[in-house]
């Protein structure tokens, strides 16, 4: 077996353990956000402001600016951050669960080693849930555009084109997969801070993954009159939209390499190699 | 032959608590070893020790390998069930076995399913759904599917009805032994597993006090079932315990001739229980 096989092979157990958070939650969403538009379609209500859309999504109105890109941005947004909540309570649980449950045991009378279980782990919370949740935020607009599109069709004569509305929507979702990714990297230390946490707690893990930092914050303070590194850790503790203050440029510029990048880099390291130890040596609760 | 597992002056405390203390045991290549001990005796300290679950004084090799730096490579030759339910109870039967079939290089996802058969279990039952006996044995039927060397039982039975427990042994003579795999087992059960033990381990206080074959053990140790008229004569040959019966008394002897005890009553081979009860002392009335 090798380590990608079980890396796969773990990442499926994570989607078994894990449907709620998932898939089902961020489908329900757009299941809701779907019927909404519908409902408005049908009853005219006014769902993301879809009257006004009525008159903003006729061909004369510039689509990279308009209410297009508005609506996906929206939903890319909401997406983007119930993904993080989703992924912040996923590694809170991820390895203090079976610890708990004492199934711990049995994954590790298994031939996978620590260090594939806290990289399936990590890579589920990091890399998988945010994708799952950029993607279906895309499908949901997709959906209720169609949908708002389809109904406006029928009394708008010179609507947009599908493909139009369509490409905007790529166009928009290009823009917050790159600030996704960038969140990967940005977000890491504090990802691996909480999956430590999840892997020594012997209880109350949420307590301690924001009492200590909370702690650090007090003795820094008081101590040496500063908050530098406490700063440092709360400021990456944001999504990486809320540090950036929502500015466009900001968001979407900068490079990814740079001293903070490299210390985020080395932080991660360093928390990563202690979940790993962490897991070894910490069995049942 | 190298045995499969050498354990040299293992120790392990857990505050002024000392679990093991100094145990030494070679662990033979075929055939089953008991390991017999009162509740808090470190059988589960000593197995989880061997499997590389806690740390621990001492040296341990199992198969060549240490099992607390390599353990994810030992678990591919061993197999291992605890004394609890322990199979994550959110998983579905079939996913259960399609993962072990992804991760274990000797894990065959047929013959689980052919010793499911035999079973009520269904593949897209989920783990919490099935009681602690059908738990057992959806469990034996993992680790019966992979082919392993050696197979450490902590306690699988406990809590189980005579049923299960003796459908349980029953599969295990079928499908795992074949001369050359070795079973652990810890069990509260002796009288159970008597039949099929090739070697016997006694511990107490995380000491070893008792290491043989079941060959050296039943040369070893005799018991006397003697009548009450020759009480006075059994008891001055220094027994190694002594428990009333309705016609007399029955004795366990360490090291003593069939010469010795000729015509004091019924000589007859020791029993794995009352060898037990005997060995560890007057208080211990019960295998528990």
């Amino acid at each position: 077996m090798n380590t990608v096989n079980t890396l796969m092979a773990l990442g499926l157990r994570e989607i078994w353990e894990h449907p709620n958070l998932v898939w089902r939650l961020p489908v329900g969403l757009l299941v809701i956000n779907v019927t909404l538009a519908l409902l408005s379609v049908v009853f005219g209500l006014n769902y993301l402001g879809s009257a006004d859309l009525n008159l903003s999504l006729q061909t004369d109105v510039n689509i990279a600016d308009g209410p297009a890109e508005a609506v996906a941005t929206f939903f890319c947004l909401a997406f983007f951050l119930m993904g993080q909540l989703v992924v912040l309570s996923y590694l809170l649980g991820a390895l203090f669960q079976e610890r708990k449950d004492r199934s711990i045991l049995f994954w590790k009378s298994l031939p996978v080693s620590d260090l594939e279980v806290v990289l399936s782990k990590l890579l589920t919370g990091v890399v998988l849930i945010p994708l799952v949740y950029l993607l279906i935020g895309f499908i949901t607009f997709l959906m209720v555009a169609l949908v708002l599109w389809m109904g406006l069709s029928s009394f708008v004569e010179e609507l947009v084109s599908g493909p139009s509305l369509l490409s905007a929507g790529v166009l928009v979702v290009g823009d917050w997969l790159f600030v996704t990714l960038k969140q990967m990297w940005w977000g890491l230390p504090i990802f691996l801070w909480i999956l430590l946490v999840s892997s020594v707690a012997r209880s109350q893990p949420l307590f301690w993954a924001l009492g200590l930092p909370l702690v650090g914050l007090l003795i820094e303070s008081s101590l040496f009159s500063q908050t530098v590194v406490s700063s440092w850790f709360w400021a990456h503790a944001q999504p990486l939209p809320l540090a950036a203050g929502f500015d466009h440029a900001e968001l979407l510029g900068g490079p990814m390499i740079g001293p903070d990048s490299v210390l985020s880099g080395v932080v991660a390291l360093v928390l990563g190699a202690l979940t790993m130890l962490g897991r070894r040596y910490c069995n049942e609760i | 032959m190298t045995p499969y597992a050498s354990i040299n002056k293992v120790s392990k405390r857990f505050g002024q608590h000392r679990a093991l203390d100094g145990v030494s045991l070679e662990i033979p290549q075929g055939g089953v070893l008991g390991l017999i001990g009162p509740n808090g005796a470190g059988k589960t300290t000593l197995l989880k020790a061997m499997l590389g679950l806690s740390s621990f004084e001492g040296e341990i090799d199992i198969l060549g390998r240490s099992p607390r730096r390599s353990r994810h490579e030992l678990m591919q030759s061993v197999g291992y069930i605890s004394d609890v339910g322990i199979l994550p109870s959110w998983m579905r039967v079939d996913q259960i076995i399609q993962l072990s079939a992804s991760v274990h290089p000797n894990f065959s996802e047929l013959k689980a399913w052919e010793i499911l058969e035999h079973t009520q279990i269904q593949p897209k039952q989920k783990i919490k759904t099935l009681s602690k006996g059908m738990i057992t044995q959806l469990h034996l039927s993992l680790v019966l599917a992979m082919d392993v060397k050696l197979l450490i039982l902590d306690e699988p039975t406990l809590g189980l009805d005579i049923v299960y427990r003796s459908q349980f042994y029953q599969q295990l003579l079928e499908t795992f032994l074949d001369g050359t795999r070795t079973l652990v087992i810890s069990t509260h059960q002796v009288e159970e597993i008597e039949s099929l033990l090739t070697h016997l381990v006694f511990i107490e206080h995380g000491r070893l006090r008792l290491s043989e074959t079941m060959d050296d053990v039943f040369e070893r140790f005799s018991a006397l079932d003697a009548p009450s008229a020759s009480l006075a004569t059994v008891r001055s040959l220094g027994p190694l315990s002594e428990t009333p019966t309705l016609t007399g008394a029955s004795f366990i002897f360490d090291s003593i001739t069939a010469d010795a005890l000729e015509g004091l009553g019924e000589r007859r081979r020791v029993g794995i229980a009352e060898l037990f009860v005997g060995m560890m002392g007057p208080d211990l009335r019960s295998v528990s």
